[in-house]
């Protein structure tokens, strides 16, 4: 065992890792939900038919594609 | 409280002496001589030489004869001292205190606390059990008092010595049996059985603040610390320093791995001490100071290696008595790398619940019951520790706390212990190079609640606004049209057919279904809405397919003659649908029809947003459930009482 003048600066870093982890998880959760909310706002599908694709799997309608 | 009053006040000469003595209090029953030390007792016939009483050892008390104070608004002085011997070794003093208003009062001191009892008379045909028959952690019912009373202690004190003035016949060397009882609130009694009936005393534990004598606490003990001298090792003369040296019943010599034995400031030589078992070292020295919570600071003064054997295994882990001078003893456990802070608490505020028990209004589950062993020593302890002790410990936990109840055949304690990460250990000792814990300790905390309380809140969240969301999508149908394909030349050439126009709305999802009468056969549709203003068109496929019939295991269909496909939000205006298809049944006509809806409430918004946010906490409960399964592998009850 080692004595430290100045100890816990590791234990600082990770505390702070640990609170920065945790606000950003509560941000990305709130962006998920913000962005369900948007989709139901605006009429946006998430994994709909559309397009010239036939695969059916472009997210969001982002304007015209093509024409015949 | 009763009022106890004797005999009045008078003056006489000592029996053994002829030294002129004096009884100040009317209750004063026996008086120390302060010229030859002999207790005189009075009685109705003269006085009585009951023999010579030992000098009261020195035992850095704040407290001292003269000393007034106050209690419930009356003022009492302390007038007399016993000092007793407790049968594991050990004293405690009992200050009695002289009411103005006529009570008889016991200041008890023991281990730097103090407890202030009164006499108190039973009601009518109460009848107060036999020592024998006392149960510990049982309440007493026959004592009136505001909370049960349970019994913590039973023991045989031996008086022996006193000072000043004493209220009852106190006979040098004699053995009386006693138990101590506690209740919430920091209420306290004691049992005499040296009387017949036995006496009960009730009160409280109080602070010296409390009772007017705080002044006393801080000077007294501080010209005293300063006075404090090293001791020597009687085996082989190395220097020791006794960081609570009035308290101190046992310490061990660093040089010659000797237990020596703390009698009134006398060191004297009890055993070696056997070779540490096959533990891992201690990690915090002697005399490491440690700052903990509310910046107070404790000294570690002992420390200790304990095992318990649970199925032939035999589980070691080290405790380091810590000490402070003004709050006393408390322990820091070390198991497994795993860090506690122990303190101890009231019997009383410990309620049983089936296996479990409750304290503090929190429910803790039983975890361990197993006999701990005492295996090694090192440093000064409060108590005649001996290698091979052996107590009944009991674990209840509920992370991060964990209450250990310790049981001999005579006493019952309980302790509190608050988990201590490897971080706040090493903060509160300013070191570094812990060693890491491993397993999963009985009341280690699980570090993932967070995401698991946040992320349910967050999935409750979005149910919320799924729910709010609802009166604004009702769904409106913008196209219902029957179109007929006439017979094709070939299942591969397209055919084309428009629709009416209609109006699309903004904002707004669009689904187009067909239904064709197709039976046993396909038509593919290429769906396009086409803008009539901007001329960009938007589509979709739908593949229509419906087979059905009837085999060995009963009738069977496959597919549907009703496809439909969906797309996000289009401008508002006006649309054409064009529909190109091409189908299996060419050669005869085939009627589709074709409906476009908007605002179609389809979920899957919602579940990919529900799926995307249950990835964490699911995580994280599947992290916990592992977690708990770890810890409660570790117990003898598996977690399951």
């Amino acid at each position: 065992m080692r004595k430290t003048g100045s100890t816990g600066n590791d234990d600082k870093q990770r505390t702070n890792d640990k609170t920065m982890l945790r606000t950003l998880f509560l941000i990305f959760g709130l962006g998920v939900i913000l962005a369900y909310t948007s989709a139901s706002w605006l009429g946006w599908e998430f994994a709909n038919a559309g397009s010239n694709s036939r695969l059916g799997m472009p997210f969001i309608y982002g304007g015209f594609r093509g024409g015949k | 409280m009763l009022a106890i009053r004797f005999m009045s006040v008078f003056q006489a000469n000592c029996p053994s002496c002829a030294a002129p003595i004096e009884f100040k209090a009317g209750s004063t029953i026996v008086l120390v001589c302060p010229f030859c030390r002999s207790a005189v007792a009075r009685t109705d016939r003269g006085l009585d030489d009951l023999g010579k009483v030992a000098d009261i050892a020195d035992s850095e008390s704040p407290l001292k004869l003269g000393l007034k104070g106050t209690f419930s608004g009356h003022r009492f002085e302390l007038t007399g001292r016993a000092q007793l011997k407790h049968e594991l070794g050990g004293f405690w003093d009992e200050w009695y205190a002289t009411f103005s208003n006529g009570w008889v009062g016991w200041l008890a001191e023991a281990q730097g606390k103090f407890y202030l009892t009164f006499y108190q008379p039973l009601p009518e045909g109460a009848q107060i059990p036999s020592l024998a028959s006392l149960q510990l952690g049982q309440p007493v019912e026959a004592i009136p008092a505001q909370t049960p009373l349970i019994v913590t202690e039973k023991g045989i004190a031996t008086s022996v010595a006193a000072d000043g003035e004493i209220p009852y016949k106190l006979t040098p060397n004699e053995k009386s049996s006693y138990a101590d009882l506690s209740g919430k609130g920091n209420a306290f009694a004691t049992i005499d059985y040296s009387m017949s009936p036995p006496w009960v005393f009730v009160g409280q534990q109080v602070s010296l603040e409390e009772i007017g004598l705080g002044a006393a606490k801080s000077a007294q003990r501080e010209a005293r610390r300063v006075s404090t001298d090293a001791m020597g090792c009687p085996n082989c003369g190395g220097a020791l320093e006794l960081a609570a040296q009035d308290k101190t019943e046992r310490v061990t010599c660093p040089y010659c791995n000797s237990l020596l034995d703390v009698n009134q400031g006398k060191l004297s030589w009890l055993k070696a001490l056997s070779p540490k078992p096959d533990a891992p070292d201690f990690v915090l020295p002697i005399g490491a100071v440690g700052t903990f919570k509310d910046d107070v600071q404790f000294k570690t003064i002992g420390a200790v290696v304990r095992s318990v054997t649970v199925e032939g295994t035999q589980y070691f882990w080290h405790e380091y008595l810590l000490y402070n001078p003004q709050i006393g003893f408390r322990w820091l456990v070390h198991s497994d790398n795993h860090w506690n802070f122990v303190e101890p608490v009231n019997a009383a505020d410990v309620a049983a619940d089936g296996k479990n028990v409750t304290f503090n209004g929190q429910k803790f589950k039983i975890f361990q019951d197993a006999p701990a062993i005492v295996e090694y020593v090192k440093g000064e302890f409060y108590w005649r520790v001996e290698q091979g002790e052996t107590v009944r410990a009991i674990d209840y936990v509920s992370p991060p706390m964990i209450l250990s109840l310790e049981q001999t055949n005579n006493e019952i304690n309980w302790s509190f212990g608050t988990y201590m990460t490897n971080a706040e250990v090493k903060k509160a000792f300013a070191v570094s190079d812990l060693p890491k814990p491993w397993s999963v300790a009985p009341n280690q905390p699980f570090t993932g609640g967070f995401y698991i309380k946040w992320g349910f809140a967050l999935l409750g969240l979005l149910c919320v606004v799924a729910i709010f969301m609802l009166p604004f999508s009702l769904k409106s149908k913008v196209l219902n049209e029957t179109v007929t394909f006439p017979p094709a030349a070939s299942a591969t050439t397209p055919q084309t057919i428009f629709s009416q126009q209609f109006e699309l709305k903004a904002n707004r999802n669009v689904r187009i279904s067909a239904n064709a009468n197709v039976a046993n056969a396909w038509a593919d549709l290429d769906a396009d809405l086409i803008n009539e203003q901007s001329q960009e068109v938007e589509s979709v496929n739908i593949p229509i397919e419906f087979y059905s019939g009837s085999d060995s295991d009963g009738a069977w269909t496959e597919g549907s003659p009703t496809t439909d496909a969906t797309v996000s939000s289009l401008p508002a205006g006006k649309y054409t649908l064009r529909v190109e298809g091409t189908r299996q049944t060419f050669q005869q006509p085939l009627q589709v029809n074709v409906q476009v809806e908007q605002n179609v409430s389809r979920g899957v918004n919602f579940c990919c947003a529900f799926l995307i946010l249950a990835i964490l906490p699911g995580l994280g409960l599947f992290r916990k459930i592992a977690f708990e399964k770890r810890r409660w592998s570790e117990s003898m009850f598996g977690g399951s009482s």
